[in-house]
């Protein structure tokens, strides 16, 4: 899963600490969100949406591959 | 796994300082091949109640092993959250296989009743190879991440 983390705590100048604080959540997990070696919960997105006052799709997005669904059945 | 189920943090330092003194003096044991008789008390009897001498070193040294893995292995960290959980969560899966990989070696390579001694010490061993995994996930993590 893409984000975009790094680039909007860099417009809104504040460091992978000061994130972390606000969010109540440690500085390693800000650290591997950005480099997608954790995906958040849902719970977690929603709160870094919020904290940027963005839509959760504008912080997260899927990667190629990813959103590969199965079309839905067919009413009966 | 939930936080929840997680002791407060201040617990952690307390079963440092229990632990560590408990698994160098468990360790001495083991090279000793006998338990010192540093403590002993006299305890009365289940069947007639006469008094009788007993070594407690050993239940001191249980009692202290067990509590100081314990506190220190399921204490929260100062800042918990659901990724440091993912990796205590991994750290005590991969614990209990290498439990489970040491205790069918032993199996198979150790006659019954010293296997019995080694299962003893499986005991502990799943306790402090997920205490040692866990750790040294977060300092890896830590090194990795760089402040930015």
């Amino acid at each position: 899963m893409n984000n975009r983390l790094r680039v909007l705590r860099a417009e809104k100048r504040i460091s992978q600490e000061q994130l972390a604080a606000a969010l109540k959540v440690h500085r390693q997990s800000i650290f591997a969100i950005e480099n997608k070696k954790y995906v958040p919960s849902t719970l977690l997105a929603l709160r870094l949406a919020l904290f940027f006052e963005k839509k959760v799709e504008e912080v997260f997005s899927l990667e190629e591959g990813e959103a590969n669904l199965d079309a839905p059945p067919a009413a009966q | 796994m939930r936080t929840q189920l997680l002791l407060p943090s201040k617990f952690k330092t307390p079963g440092i300082i229990v632990l560590i003194p408990a698994v160098l003096i468990a360790i001495t044991v083991i090279l000793l091949g006998r338990i010192p008789e540093l403590l002993s008390i006299y305890v009365r009897t289940v069947t007639d109640g006469m008094p009788v001498k007993s070594n407690i070193t050993g239940d001191i040294i249980l009692v202290m092993l067990l509590l100081g893995a314990f506190l220190t292995g399921f204490s929260r960290e100062k800042r918990e959250d659901e990724a440091i959980m993912k990796q205590r969560q991994s750290a005590l899966l991969w614990s209990v296989y290498i439990n489970l990989a040491l205790l069918l070696l032993g199996y198979f390579l150790l006659g019954y009743f010293v296997f019995a001694v080694f299962m003893l010490y499986g005991i502990f061993s799943i306790m402090l190879v997920y205490i040692i995994l866990f750790n040294v996930i977060l300092y890896r993590n830590s090194k990795k991440s760089g402040y930015e």
